[in-house]
């Protein structure tokens, strides 16, 4: 591996997909050691089981426990209906969810975080293969000759400045490049410990409308029109905010010539027969409350647990007669930027697959470093945005997001277990986290206007024939 | 010369006039001076702490200090209008349970004998104003007060130049205190008012009074703030203000017990230099008939009937280990003979024939393993994947 030049490192990657990959199989390995218990059980690092380290990285929502507290309600609450789950408004998850996880039950405690452990595997390791396969449709398949025509004629004044990191033409030797991105990106979701712990360790399946809302991306980018729809219906079923990757599905089915409103259609229909299906399930009576309880209720200050999320952290330091304030603020600041970054960006969807899910990092609860993770693997898509980066704010917000995430697991046990410390720590180490991660979307954002401003301005100069040939460039 | 006959007249009735007022005013000052100088019969005060949060927790234990420093000195929960707007006691972040404390090892200000008259959303500038002009609101004490009553106002939270704030919601300003107080005069309800105040610029709240027999004290001028006393590293915060922890020390040095001769400089003023409380204690008795040199403490500080200890028969005393009788609903049906399971009862014979009712929904509700509900969603996925074939 060591003296290899980036050609035959690029060679080599080629030939290995991420399913053949010999890493995939010690990370599987891994990964099934976590679920049995045998690799980092409670008793050797109990502090990793601690509620505080928890926090940052599992949604409550999406565990186990979650589901096994449904099923005890149910029991408890007469007339003992599927709908008696929802009594007390404790319980959020979708009902078709609830229903899919109602055979774990009826399996011993061990064998239910042992299958559902397992199953995650497969999840996860899909979720990988899908990144991958994003990858490669985003990074090599993907038709963008206007750009890499344009690209070669940019002045030089207006060239990347990482473009010896980031790959922005095939022809530049850089370290990150085509060939290396899919299975990059595949690796830094399976192979992460964030992604072991959330999955494996803890049994959180926060992952799987993650995995719906990629298959519906690669479905969309393969024109594939139902399966696309289908796939993000799952998603955003599960997790409304998901429904925002609907907008670059629509410019993916473009590029490929497909018809739009028939994904649209298919869409709206697929959603309201899930929504029928659940209807069906708890009857009409008590659907609106419970549609509300499964997926509005985030929106509110309501319920949360703490956590990493700016909606925790504004939830507990505003007043209460801000807080209709905050809820619109929260709840409709990343539907805002919808339209202006699409209006901005259409030309770039794999870019905006980055946004949307970085914009429900900042302002959806709860904010995990699970999604910060897959945010990171999403980024990896446009290597040609990454390449106009600004250095140094980038590399702080990169680099320093970790010590918040470590103080505030310190304060969070300080003030929560120990009993003793200040609440106020624990909150400021939340804003700060939340704040590096905006400052990471910012950056990202003014990098792909940036590479689009290059563009616009190296196409506005060939139309005027202005732009002198490479070689008589300075 | 001689004057006209119609000037000698008026100089004579202008002078009449003159005399008339000059009297007027002496029988006005004597009829002040009298009744300064009666003697009250009753003691009375208003605590109240404004603020709400956990990092206002000294706040709170201001109030609660001086509100356990009136009932050691004879004070009745019926003479003590005690106004908190949070809980600290029973807040999660407070790991005393049930306490509040300024010393770790000292007792909690907080007991079972703690009556408070408003609390949270009740401490509002409206309620302060109805309690001190006796307008009752519904079910909330206000002071049973007359022309001989002394009462003590103490204020402490958060405020500024003229103003105290209420609960991050509203202020006060010294002029509505004014006018509060003026009401107050014109209705009879005092016979000396000792206003003090633990904020910053706690001085300025006293600018705009002019009722007569107002006492104010300050714990801060203008432009100056007050400040904390110290903190606690288990409740990580600070636990009372440095003048009011000052004061209180002050008074339970048993050389300052004697209460009857010292005055309210001496023992409210005095002893609190700028160097130890970083703020200039600031006193007005302009309005006083009695300066604040001659007005004894016990004028104020002690109730009128005959001061009793803290751990009286009225006063119950809270210790660490008490446990709260358990309420026996059967031991009370036997003794009220009233069936306390009737309305339980009654709600469940409505809920049996509620259930017992058809219902009205357009759609029962199934269960996850409902054949029709499986068959449904195989239809739904099965021709979902199918169009994706085709299409």
């Amino acid at each position: 591996m060591f003296g290899e030049t980036t050609a035959q490192m690029s060679e080599r990657s080629e030939q290995t997909s991420f399913l053949r990959s010999p890493s995939t199989s010690c990370a599987t390995v891994l990964r099934c050691l976590c679920v049995f218990g045998l690799l980092l059980p409670s008793e050797w690092l109990p502090w990793i089981y601690s509620r505080a380290v928890q926090s940052t990285l599992i949604d409550d929502i999406f565990t186990l426990g979650h589901v096994l507290e449904a099923l005890a309600i149910r029991q408890l609450v007469p007339p003992h209906s599927f709908a008696s789950t929802y009594e007390g408004h404790t319980i959020h998850l979708p009902p078709l969810l609830l229903a899919l996880f109602q055979p774990v039950s009826r399996l011993s405690e061990s064998q239910q975080h042992t299958t559902v452990g397992l199953c995650l595997i497969v999840v996860d390791l899909l979720i990988a293969w899908t990144l991958e396969r994003l990858g490669k449709f985003v990074v090599q398949q993907r038709k963008t000759e206007w750009e890499d025509k344009l690209q070669e004629q940019v002045p030089e004044a207006i060239q990347p400045k990482l473009s010896h990191i980031f790959e922005v033409t095939k022809e530049s030797n850089a370290v990150v490049n085509s060939a290396t991105i899919p299975l990059l990106m595949a690796q830094l979701y399976y192979w992460s410990p964030i992604t072991l712990l959330t999955s494996n360790v803890f049994v959180c399946y926060q992952n799987i409308p993650v995995l719906f809302s990629l298959i519906g991306l690669i479905n969309a980018s393969q024109g594939s029109l139902i399966w696309g729809a289908l796939s993000l219906v799952l998603a955003s079923y599960i997790n409304v905010h998901h429904a925002l990757f609907v907008v670059p599905s629509v410019i993916l089915i473009r590029e490929r010539r497909k018809s739009v409103v028939v994904f649209l259609i298919s869409f709206l229909s697929l959603a309201s027969a899930m929504q029928a299906l659940s209807l069906y399930l708890v009857g009409t009576s008590e659907f609106l409350l419970i549609a509300y309880a499964s997926h509005i209720w985030t929106f509110q200050f309501q319920g949360i647990e703490p956590s990493l999320s700016t909606l925790w952290y504004f939830g507990m330091e505003m007043f209460d007669r801000f807080s209709m304030y905050f809820t619109v603020l929260m709840g409709g600041a990343p539907y805002l930027l919808v339209i202006p970054l699409w209006i901005r960006l259409y030309r770039y969807p794999e870019a905006m697959i980055a946004l949307f899910w970085l914009l429900g990092t900042v302002f959806r609860p709860p904010a995990t470093l699970y999604s910060l993770n897959v945010a990171f693997c999403l980024l990896l898509l446009s290597s040609k945005s990454l390449a106009r980066l600004r250095v140094i704010p980038s590399l702080i917000a990169v680099s320093s997001f970790s010590i918040p995430v470590a103080l505030y697991v310190v304060n969070t046990w300080l003030w929560l277990d120990t009993g003793s410390g200040e609440a106020n720590f624990m909150f400021f180490q939340c804003l700060v986290y939340n704040a590096f991660v905006a400052i990471i979307f910012v950056q990202f954002v003014a990098a792909c206007l940036r590479r689009d401003k290059a563009l616009r301005l190296t196409e506005k100069l060939s139309y005027m024939g202005d732009v002198p040939e490479k070689s008589k460039q300075n | 010369m001689r004057r006209p006959f119609g000037v000698h007249v008026l100089v004579k009735v202008v002078m009449m006039k003159e005399l008339t007022l000059l009297l007027k005013i002496f029988v006005h000052l004597l009829s002040l001076l009298v009744s300064s100088c009666a003697q009250h019969t009753s003691n009375h005060a208003v605590i109240v702490s404004s603020s709400r949060y956990w990092f206002n927790y000294r706040h709170n234990a201001n109030a609660l200090t001086i509100y356990q420093f009136l009932k050691e000195n004879g004070f009745r929960d019926e003479n003590i209008i005690l106004m908190l707007a949070d809980e600290y006691a029973v807040n999660p972040r407070n790991v005393f349970k049930n306490r509040i404390l300024t010393t770790p090892e000292g007792p909690s200000l907080y007991d079972a004998s703690t009556e408070v008259d408003y609390r949270g959303e009740d401490v509002t500038v409206s309620n302060l104003v109805h309690a001190l002009t006796g307008h009752h609101t519904a079910g909330l004490p206000v002071l049973n007060t007359d022309e001989k009553s002394n009462i003590l106002i103490y204020l402490t939270g958060h405020g500024g130049d003229q103003f105290f704030k209420f609960q991050d919601v509203e202020e006060i300003m010294t002029q509505h205190l004014s006018a509060v107080f003026q009401q107050m005069h014109a209705a009879k309800r005092y016979h000396e008012i000792l206003f003090v105040a633990d904020t910053c610029q706690a001085f300025t709240l006293g600018d705009a009074f002019i009722s007569p027999n107002i006492t104010v004290i300050g714990s801060s001028l203008r432009k100056e703030s007050s400040y904390a006393h110290h903190a606690d590293e288990n409740l990580g915060l600070s636990v009372i203000e440095r003048y009011t922890y000052a004061f209180h020390e002050f008074l339970r040095n048993k050389d300052n017990t004697n209460w009857g001769k010292m005055t309210l400089r001496q023992a409210m003023v005095d002893p609190f230099p700028f160097e130890q409380q970083r703020a200039h204690i600031g006193i007005s008795d302009k309005l006083a008939v009695r300066k604040a040199d001659q007005v004894v403490m016990s004028d104020f500080w002690v109730n009128k009937h005959i001061p009793s200890k803290r751990h009286t028969k009225d006063v119950v005393a809270y210790p660490i280990d008490y446990e709260m009788p358990r309420f026996s609903l059967e031991a009370y049906q036997r003794a009220t003979g009233i069936d306390y399971r009737a309305s339980e009862k009654q709600q469940k014979a409505k809920d049996d024939h509620a259930n017992a009712q058809p219902t009205h929904s357009l759609i029962e509700g199934a269960d996850p393993s409902d054949g029709v509900f499986l068959l449904l969603t195989v239809l739904l996925f099965g021709m979902a994947i199918l169009a994706g074939f085709l299409l």
